[in-house]
């Protein structure tokens, strides 16, 4: 028996698990939530209506602008969509295991540390996750043999790959 | 009903383009874009040791398909099946507008677009469950012959040859000659021929 090829040239993510769906629902919800908490009661709306043509409009400053700009293009970043392709690549059956997941959220880096029983399948990780549509670009930062043949260590191959989320998508 | 069990309608890229592309029945409807073996090209890369990152490996594949195609990388889209326990991969490459423009076309006529595979792909993960780790996996279709040869579960050579009906050589000649390439005997390989032209081959 031989394992399927993951040749596949489509532009997109083939699929979605249904914990994909779970945590989609959940943040539309979230979204959701949080632009009713956002918006004003019409009394509150009405009030800044009858007092825009008092008050000069305010536009804000460079550094405010920045701000804004940096916080859209964190809320722009595929985050569910990596979150599903974590889950699928390393959930469970998977040939590693995540022991911790830090996200640089400026350079839209997530950097990954985990630990697997070769280091070959460590080593092939890289491209098995570059060909998942939210990574633009993931890269084998390091990886090293832990203990030795006493310890028994079940994974005692520890790695830290980078990746590098896709934006705009 | 499950939606991963929905059918998905099946586009034909052949030799000398794309079938014409109804629109979607219904927005979102699957689609399939299944690119000829005839415009697709295929070689085995031997796992370079110390390979760190996916940048490497992509400049890596693009090296080995200029130098054995001799055509610019750049106008191709190249994949590499990294599979963690082989020595060597298959590499296939399609052109660039099939994977990029053609999946944009269809995604404004309303198709979601699930795969954009080859034939030869498409086929062998089709039936990769039912093969041995010594095969000769032979797609023999009106447009052209593909054998691929895996020997212990890792890809050793791959050809795609004129179709068996425009062939002076018959199937098993084509086998011998694609073993010899690969200094293999066609002795420990059980030959597995799918596509319209299997009879043609046994």
């Amino acid at each position: 028996m031989l394992k399927p090829l993951a040749i596949d040239f489509a532009p997109t993510r083939r699929s979605v698990r249904p914990a994909g769906w779970l945590a989609s629902g959940a943040g539309a919800v979230l979204l959701a939530v949080a632009g009713f908490a956002w918006l004003p009661p019409a009394h509150v709306e009405a009030s800044h209506m009858t007092e825009a043509s008092q008050r000069q409009r305010v536009l804000p400053d460079g550094d405010s602008a920045q701000a804004v700009d940096m916080a859209v293009r964190e809320l722009n970043l595929p985050w569910l969509a990596v979150l599903d392709a974590l889950n699928s690549e390393f959930g469970p059956g998977a040939d590693a295991v995540l022991l911790q997941v830090d996200t640089d959220v400026r350079r839209a880096i997530v950097r990954l540390e985990g630990a697997a029983n070769d280091a070959a399948v460590v080593q092939s990780y890289p491209a098995r996750l570059r060909a998942l549509g939210p990574i633009a670009e993931a890269t084998l930062v390091g990886q090293e043999v832990r203990g030795d043949a006493q310890s028994h260590h079940s994974r005692p191959v520890r790695f830290v790959i980078e990746l590098r989320m896709r934006e705009g998508t | 009903m499950s939606l991963r069990k929905t059918e998905a309608a099946i586009l034909h890229v052949t030799r000398s383009g794309p079938r014409p592309l109804q629109k979607a029945p219904r927005h979102g409807a699957l689609l399939d874009i299944l690119v000829t073996d005839r415009v697709a090209r295929y070689w085995i890369l031997e796992r370079p040791p110390g390979l760190a990152g996916t940048a490497e490996l992509d400049l890596l594949a693009a090296e080995r398909f200029a130098a054995i195609y001799g055509d610019d990388p750049a106008d191709w889209t190249i994949r590499v099946d990294p599979a963690p326990w082989s020595e060597r991969w298959l590499v296939c490459a399609i052109p660039l507008r099939y994977a990029t423009e053609l999946p944009r076309t269809a995604a404004a006529e309303g198709w979601r677009v699930r795969q954009v595979q080859s034939r030869y792909i498409r086929e062998f993960n089709r039936c990769c469950r039912h093969l041995d780790a010594n095969t000769a996996f032979c797609v023999a279709a009106r447009e052209c012959t593909t054998i691929g040869l895996i020997v212990q579960g890792q890809w050793r050579g791959i050809r795609v040859h004129p179709p068996l009906t425009h062939s002076s050589a018959g199937f098993d000649t084509l086998l011998q000659r694609d073993c010899r390439q690969a200094d293999l005997s066609t002795a420990v390989l059980r030959p597995v021929v799918v596509g319209s032209l299997r009879a043609m081959a046994n």
